[in-house]
């Protein structure tokens, strides 16, 4: 297709390298240099998109972020992106984009058809229909229906990268205050990050061509750019977008990276900048009226952008409503560039203002007190109705104007960018003279110019730029005061149409969320008054570009229905991203194996050569267990629980926690942080312990090993390991200041292996040491140092097994080699490795606790058999007070107890309820639940345990377990269903 | 001779290997090697770790052991061979090439060894300037030493001894997944 609105000359495009693209199923072709937007522009093409509820078409209105209506999916299989704005797509060859929310395509849209429904639709519509019967029958299909474009179903195969950085100054925005704030900041010897989301450096300078500092902005700009080339300390970031200001002045910048193939596609940038200086520009507004978002109707600046930087012309004949001063330029340089310019509809008196006779005096006829009040055409704009109005707005019957056009440029004023300002804390204040909201009170160290901060005059904003720029090495940068050199006379913010007897029902504040005026009147009179609800009610400035282009008026229009000026109406906090990104740019390489890497054991080589099932536990890969060819878990889990049992086994023990614990105070300090009574505990005695929270439920456990009168190891679970290692520094560092302690974790300083088992103790003793292991020299629950061939050695006579069992700790880098020494050893002993389910399954057995299985967020020692050790002990302890507390001392608590089928047969299902002897049908009240169970192959039966209600008290009774509709019979009993008296772990 | 002595294996040997699996006396293993970076595990480093106990007093400490300690947090001072770094106000880690014994019995100060625990990378050339800083937020300049977030997911200590040459030091069990990131990050850097 010929591009039929492409400008014979200007614009920064390559003209000799024409590009191929598709959009909506249609081929055509643009150059090197446009963005999908400006090609699409330079096609002809009107319809771009549809609107969000209703389905309207709708054509391009802007020209950079604030985009509302041409939304795209891009590219597609794993490499398709939805939900980007054409004005923000840099066009490639084969390029194929989609617009969203239509089906089959923008131009014939099938759910146009809900435009019908339009008048049952307003604003929390939802909130008030789908509440009858039931809110959740309709909420599968409502949430089945939100949403735009569509994720790519398989993993997308690019990379994305992250990097960090750390400067003196950052500046965002490269346009004529960001040049000048940077090479400012560069030549006072800073390091200054320059970001920019275009592709080219110098914002407004590349189309509005207007002076600055007696020079034409291009040539300022060259000038500019030269300077910055010289700056080795001045980096420069282009395509890259700031999205995110947070504490400490750290910014979140994505980065768009030519892609080839094989380097990243995005790169997330992390910075913190001593000084952050926003030169964000400002956004144009667009004018409230019916009907004022057919396709044609456009931002005027974007016009502009348009002819200069694309060489593309938005229309051939062109009406401009404006109330402001900045429409009259882009009349004439569409009038420069042959453009038959209608009329300028001014809703202020311009008389013979120096704006109005320019304009007049290229033959472009100025209404004063004139605004359009509806648009005609059907999938574009055909023709311009027009009205004058008064001061407050109000249409005035009998003057109506009906003039052809293809294009209705439209500038409702500016609003400065504050997005990351508002991000970073800072509050704003509506400037009357603007009739914008301005930066007001300043949170962190940073400061906004140019246009952000409300000063459009350039030479005023360049000069106020370079100086935050070279003062931004100091600790405080003057706070430019807002000015405007530009004539704003807006008095109203949106025409009342009411005076010719028709409605606001099409008039659109919020183009992307398909809101009118008369959603948010209906809103107001609804009380939705606070800014905060009114928005959410209304769902104005909640889609994808965060209300750019529609907040302040929506503020304004709040305003006039409560006669509030809008800076008393307040605004809303704006939140990151400030312009979406992928998921893929958040995650960067931290997918995959990256997303959650898994910890290795010292021997994981000769796990692996022995066969094991190596599985993730707590971000540890630990061998389930050791299958042998073509035998099942369960067969597995039999014969290593059995040669345990029987002869021994070996287990990598590693992952335990193991945190030094040091000082003149270390016991005073421990006895505070364990239930249990620590200053007892002998040297060379170990010990098993809870730890509480304070809210007195169980946190951890794990046994304590006092191996001087000052110096502990405390044991904790795995996953636990570092947790705990924090939790005591905060207790030491933030709590108890007087205590002289240290805290060390050397968890996986020492590789821990379990040997448990009858043989165990004949294993270690064939291994050789000089340690004495006969139960006299170490008895049960005792550790013992030494050495073993010339290297540390600790072993601890402890078991989780129910076995005589050791734990066998040497350096790290010894672990694989005692591993291996160990499973050598053990053949001759019939001892044979085994896996960390199996262990689960002997605990059960031997009825231990294991955290986390038989304790959940309400669990308190007393529940797990720890009342008489609470009772017991005087000191204080963390969590001692939460368990004196009425609900901790109720009888009927949840306590674990042992649980059994009474027919001896029925696995007793994880997780299922116990209900009452005379259950009927659910529902009732739950009694507890199994929280391990187990087919115990040394009972030859199913075993359980359970939290259950009043457990202890209920010993020998029966109850039912309910599972999916069935009931089974079980029997409370104590834990230890494997040699309760333990004469085997004392052997 | 006892019952226990009589049945000991009489050649039992233990042989350390780093975390990377490198055996004594092995040449250490070679993450990358390129024209822009150069990763290899350093192994069998003596680490040592001193913790000032809140009682404890520095130059007390300092005349006890043979070190220099006073510098400030987040620096060392020494070489590539033999350096002493200050990563928390009252924690100092010693990491040399050779091996050394400092008094395990110092009032108030508590002296333990960490050289199994801590697997150690040496980052040198050009793209180290922007392998570090795309997995840490905290690149340490010359003589720095900090403890900061590795890959997003967990803590390793940063050592810089020179321009474009760092010495990583990250947990035993996380050596090899830490080997994997920085070879899968090392091919995004050589050119952008």
């Amino acid at each position: 297709m010929k591009q039929n609105l492409r400008h014979e000359v200007g614009g920064n495009i390559d003209r000799s390298q024409p590009i191929r693209f598709r959009f909506d199923g249609r081929d055509y072709t643009g150059f090197a240099g446009d963005t999908l937007a400006s090609a699409l522009l330079a096609n002809g093409v009107r319809v771009t998109g549809r609107s969000f509820k209703y389905h309207r078409p709708r054509g391009l209105m802007a020209a950079g972020f604030e985009e509302a209506n041409t939304i795209v999916q891009l590219g597609s299989g794993s490499r398709t992106v939805p939900n980007l704005r054409a004005t923000q797509i840099e066009l490639s060859e084969g390029l194929d984009a989609k617009a969203v929310n239509c089906w089959p395509n923008a131009r014939f849209d099938i759910f146009s058809l809900f435009r019908l429904f339009k008048p049952f639709w307003p604003a929390g519509f939802y909130y008030k229909t789908f509440m009858a019967p039931n809110w959740k029958i309709w909420e599968p299909a409502i949430r089945h229906g939100a949403g735009l474009g569509v994720s790519p179903r398989s993993a997308d195969p690019d990379v994305y990268e992250k990097q960090h950085a750390s400067v003196d100054v950052i500046v965002v925005g490269a346009g004529p205050s960001g040049l000048a704030a940077a090479i400012a900041a560069g030549e006072s010897g800073a390091t200054v990050m320059l970001l920019d989301d275009k592709p080219e450096l110098g914002g407004s300078c590349l189309y509005e061509l207007g002076a600055i500092e007696g020079d034409p902005a291009i040539v300022w700009k060259e000038r500019q750019l030269k300077v910055l080339a010289t700056m080795a300390n001045v980096k420069i970031l282009t395509r890259t977008t700031a999205f995110g200001y947070y504490d400490h002045n750290h910014l979140l910048a994505n980065e768009l990276l030519p892609g080839n193939g094989k380097d990243s596609r995005q790169r997330l940038w992390k910075i913190r900048g001593r000084q952050i200086i926003l030169a964000t520009g400002a956004l144009e507004r667009p004018m409230v009226f019916p009907n004022n978002d057919r396709p044609g109707v456009m931002l005027a600046g974007a016009a502009l952008q348009y002819l200069h930087r694309f060489g593309v012309l938005t229309g051939k004949r062109v009406i401009i409503a404006t109330n402001n001063d900045s429409a009259y330029e882009v009349a004439v340089e569409l009038r420069r560039a042959g453009v038959d310019v209608a009329l300028i509809a001014d809703t202020r008196d311009v008389g013979y203002s120096s704006v109005a006779t320019r304009v007049r005096s290229m033959g472009v006829e100025v209404a004063s007190r004139t605004t359009p009040t509806d648009t005609i055409g059907t999938n574009g704009l055909c023709k311009v109705e027009l009205h004058q109005v008064d001061a407050e707005g109000r249409a005035l019957p009998g003057t109506a104007r009906l003039l052809a056009a293809d294009t209705l440029l439209v500038s409702g004023g500016w609003n400065p960018t504050v997005h990351l300002f508002s991000q970073s804390g800072g509050s704003l204040r509506f400037d009357d003279g603007q009739k914008a909201f301005v930066p007001d009170r300043y949170v962190q160290s940073g400061v906004l110019v140019g246009a952000a901060a409300g000063i459009d005059k350039r030479d005023a904003a360049v000069a106020t730029a370079r100086e935050a720029g070279a003062n931004a090495g100091g600790k405080n940068i003057s706070k430019p005061a807002a000015s405007s050199s530009v004539n704003v006379g807006q008095t109203f913010w949106s025409v009342d149409v009411t005076t010719l007897g028709r409605n606001s029902a099409k008039a659109w504040v919020d183009l992307a969320s398909d809101s009118t005026e008369s959603d948010l009147r209906l809103a107001a009179r609804e009380n939705f008054i606070s800014v905060e609800l009114f928005k959410r009610y209304t769902t104005t400035g909640m889609m994808t570009d965060q209300g750019k282009t529609s907040n302040v008026n929506a503020i304004g229009i709040l305003g006039s229905v409560l006669a509030k000026k809008p800076g008393d109406v307040g605004t809303t906090r704006f939140r990151p991203p400030f312009n979406p990104i992928t998921f893929g740019s958040i995650a960067g390489r931290n997918v995959d194996n990256f997303y959650r890497p898994l910890r290795r054991l010292s021997a994981h080589e000769s796990h692996v050569a022995l066969g094991a099932k190596m599985e993730d536990y707590g971000a540890w890969l630990r061998p389930a267990y050791y299958p042998q060819a073509g035998e099942a878990e369960v067969a597995t889990l039999r014969r290593e629980v059995l040669a345990v049992r029987e002869r021994g086994g070996l287990l990598d023990y590693s992952p335990l926690g193991k945190i030094l614990v040091s000082g003149p105070d270390a016991a005073k300090f421990l006895q505070r942080v364990y239930v249990n009574n620590v200053q007892t505990l002998k040297v060379g005695q170990c010990r098993y312990g809870l730890m509480l929270g304070e809210d007195g439920i169980v946190k951890d456990d794990g046994v304590l090993t006092r191996w001087s009168d000052e110096s502990f190891v405390v044991g904790t679970t795995s996953g636990m390991a570092d947790r705990i290692v924090d939790w005591l520094e905060e207790w030491l560092q933030c709590e108890w200041l007087d205590l002289d302690v240290t805290v060390e974790s050397v968890s996986t300083q020492w590789a821990t292996m379990m040997v448990a088992g009858p043989k165990s103790r004949e294993l270690l003793q064939r291994l050789g040491s000089d340690i004495d292991l006969s139960s006299e020299a170490l008895p049960h629950m005792w550790a013992r140092e030494g050495s073993i061939a010339g290297v540390p050695l600790r072993i601890a006579r402890v078991s989780f097994t129910g076995e005589l069992g050791f734990e066998v700790s040497v350096p790290w880098s010894h672990g694989r080699s005692l591993w291996d020494a160990l499973v050598s050893i053990g053949k001759e002993f019939g001892m044979i490795p085994f896996g960390l389910e199996s262990l689960l399954l002997m605990r059960v057995e031997k009825g231990f606790l294991h955290v986390g299985s038989d304790t959940d967020g309400l669990t308190q020692p007393q529940d797990v058999g720890f009342a008489a050790v609470i009772e017991k002990k005087k000191e204080d302890f963390i969590g001692r007070r939460s368990t004196m507390t009425p609900d901790a001392r109720r009888l009927d608590r949840r306590q674990l107890v042992g649980l059994e089928p009474v027919d001896g047969r029925t696995f007793l299902p994880l997780g299922a309820h116990i209900v009452g002897e005379d259950f009927k049908a659910p529902p009732v009240l739950s009694q507890g639940w199994v929280t391990s169970s187990v087919q115990s192959p040394t009972l030859g039966r199913p075993v359980a345990m359970g939290l259950v209600e009043r457990g202890l008290e209920r010993m020998g009774q029966q109850v039912q377990i309910y599972d999916g509709g069935k009931l089974i019979a079980a029997r409370i009993t104590r834990n230890a269903f494997y040699d309760p008296e333990g004469e085997r772990l004392r052997t | 001779m006892n019952a226990t002595e009589s049945k000991m294996t009489p050649s039992l040997t233990l042989t350390p290997r780093s975390p990377l699996g490198t055996a004594e006396g092995d040449s250490a293993r070679t993450i990358v090697d390129n024209a822009v970076v150069r990763i290899v595990e350093e192994p069998f480093l003596q680490l040592t770790s001193l913790r000032l106990s809140r009682a404890g007093d520095l130059a007390t400490i300092k005349a006890v052991l043979p070190l220099s300690l006073e510098h400030a947090p987040n620096t060392f001072s020494g070489d590539a061979d033999y350096a002493v770094a200050r990563y928390e106000p009252r924690a100092w880690i010693v990491i040399s090439r050779q091996a050394i014994k400092l008094p395990s019995n110092v009032a108030a100060c508590v002296v333990t060894d960490l050289s199994a625990r801590l697997a150690s990378f040496r980052i040198s050339g050009t793209a180290a300037t922007k392998i570090l800083p795309s997995s840490t937020s905290v690149a340490p300049v010359l003589g720095g030493f900090v403890r900061t977030m590795f890959a997003e997911n967990y803590a390793v200590l940063l050592q810089c001894l020179g321009e474009q040459d760092y010495r990583l030091l990250v947990d035993a069990s996380l050596a090899q997944s830490c080997a994997d990131w920085l070879a899968d990050a090392a091919p995004h850097h050589q050119s952008n």
